[in-house]
């Protein structure tokens, strides 16, 4: 099926290349994989970029099975960023995302600052990727994920830096973030919870469509307070929840759970929200941020 | 072999002794599956759900669910969207081989497209069964003639009255008979397993004996790491290097 073209979205309009996108929507990080495992259920061509990883620079196992609780109307998960490490990483997967019709963005989970920094340096030499999404963790302080960016900013310059923020923690740090070098944030990170696995509590992310509310008043949030472009991430399943973060400010969106749920909707929803941006009266141009309005301020 | 994902139509969907077989015409699909495959279904819950088939033949694909699974509700003239194959499929023995299959009834449909796929290659197949009662078990005209039945019930009703799935001095003759040995139960009794094959296969080949083990599934692909099971050599994803793991890997708890 041949895809409208919607207007081309600029990720990175601060940084030297910049990132342009065909499409504002992704695949999010911690559910595509490292690209090779959807080939052929996803058709990555309608989207804008995808986002694979989580990627750290020492090798992870991973936490202790279980790792994955169903809940009513969602999923809570932990795999502990189970991953071979990103030297590893690069020589399975450099050429197929070489290849890809679509630039390609590295998740990178923000560990710690020496490593945080050899791996940018990395991906910096090799530029293997078109982008850098810096995943914060979820209990960081300021000072520490604001040392993160800067070391990432530092020995990462081949293409723009992508902090995604905690949720929890999104309007408190995007400010700062942003000056730390930030070039575009995706708000947010899953939030996490806790459930009970055959009487044992598991703590992990918590996915499903009831994310969707909650990232959607943290994007509001910081819209109010950054001005770099944004991508609206949590909970969306259909074209109406896209629809629902570019009208709130985002310049993009990442797909999540829904490609657990169905391959197929990525390449759906990048349509659907094609046929919308391009057939959109010029005073409805989704392809621009909504501008902050006092009535938009979440409390 | 790579995943697709198809939509498949509901042929038939009726009881078959305690279970529910649903049919699906799905030939893109049957065609790529080997026994211990498994496909996800997308029944409009926030997760797909795994299904193993109990037939494969002629583009139709046979499931046998226990009557609280979500696809049991399915009805003839519905579509359902399949993903698959996904999963490992098991090391069967060689043509002409001995394939032996542990199961208890619930988990018994697993493990059918494997004797199918084993009488096919001429080998003999013996198939251990246990059940808590005789009305927990698939009809037994169902499974082919070749296939040697040793049947146990909890309560007597039918083969000999067991307790539990093993019996060690029993399965330790069949065990050391067979080339290969797929089992599929409740995996609480794996440990017990474990400890009858140590003591018939001194140095046992890897993946002599393979045990299905179904955590939940969230991707179903490899890409999120969710379905990781705990092994001797670390968490490993059911979806890809499973569900049917060595036996004498599967951490002993």
């Amino acid at each position: 099926m041949r895809t409208p073209a919607a207007p081309t979205i600029e990720l990175g309009p601060n940084h030297k290349t910049g990132l342009q996108l065909a499409s504002p929507v992704m695949t999010a990080a911690g559910c595509y994989g490292l690209g090779s495992e959807y080939q052929g259920l996803v058709d990555i061509r309608p989207l804008g970029a995808v986002v694979v990883g989580p990627v750290t620079m020492r090798a992870r196992t991973g936490t202790t099975p279980p790792r994955a609780v169903p809940l009513p109307g969602g999923i809570l998960l932990h795999a502990g960023l189970a991953n071979p490490g990103l030297k590893r990483v690069l020589q399975r997967q450099r050429r197929a995302w070489e290849r890809s019709p679509v630039p390609v963005i590295l998740h990178l989970a923000a560990t710690t600052s020496e490593e945080v920094g050899a791996a940018c340096q990395l991906l910096d030499d090799t530029g293997a990727v078109a982008a850098l999404e810096l995943g914060l963790p979820d209990a960081t302080e300021t000072g520490e994920a604001l040392a993160l960016v800067r070391v990432a900013g530092a020995a990462y310059g081949r293409g723009p830096l992508l902090v995604r923020l905690p949720l929890g923690s999104a309007s408190r740090l995007a400010a700062e973030i942003v000056e730390a070098g930030a070039h575009a944030l995706t708000v947010a990170a899953p939030p996490r919870g806790t459930a009970l696995h055959a009487g044992r509590p598991v703590t992990g992310r918590l996915y499903g469509q009831l994310v969707h509310p909650l990232a959607l008043r943290a994007l509001r949030q910081v819209r109010e307070e950054v001005g770099v472009p944004l991508i609206g991430c949590g909970g969306i399943y259909g074209f109406d929840d896209a629809l629902a973060f570019l009208r709130a400010g985002a310049l993009a969106v990442q797909l999540d759970a829904v490609i657990w749920q169905d391959p197929s909707s990525a390449a759906r929803i990048a349509r659907e929200l094609a046929l919308a941006l391009s057939g959109s009266p010029p005073s409805d141009d989704l392809s621009q941020p909504t501008p902050p309005s006092s009535s938009g301020s979440a409390s | 072999m790579r995943p697709v994902q198809k939509d498949g139509l509901i042929t038939f969907a009726g009881p078959e002794g305690p279970f529910r077989r649903v049919a699906v015409q799905a030939p893109s699909l049957s065609v790529r599956l080997r026994p211990g495959h498994f496909v996800t279904a997308g029944l409009h819950g926030p997760l797909r759900r795994p299904l193993f088939p109990a037939a494969v033949h002629e583009g139709r694909l046979d499931f046998l669910l226990t009557p609280g699974h979500p696809a049991a509700a399915l009805q003839a003239g519905e579509s359902i969207d399949l993903l698959g194959p996904l999963g490992r499929p098991f090391r069967l023995p060689r043509p002409g081989g001995a394939l032996l299959l542990v199961a208890d009834a619930t988990h018994l449909p697993v493990l059918l497209p494997a004797a199918d796929r084993a009488l096919a290659d001429r080998s003999r197949v013996a198939l251990w069964l246990w059940a808590p009662s005789a009305r927990d078990l698939l009809p037994l005209a169902r499974l082919p003639t070749d296939v040697e039945i040793q049947l146990s019930t909890a309560d007597g009703s039918a083969g000999r009255p067991t307790p539990h799935l093993v019996e060690h001095d029993a399965l330790s003759g069949l065990m050391a008979w067979a080339d290969k040995v797929l089992v599929a139960a409740d995996p609480s009794g794996y440990p017990d397993l474990a400890t009858v094959v140590r003591r018939v296969r001194v140095e046992g080949a890897a993946d002599f004996a393979q045990a299905v083990v179904v955590p939940t599934i969230v991707c179903g692909v490899g890409a999120c790491q969710g379905c990781a099971v705990p092994t001797r050599r670390g968490p490993r994803r059911a979806c890809r290097n499973g569900p049917a793991f060595d036996l004498l890997e599967l951490e002993q708890r």
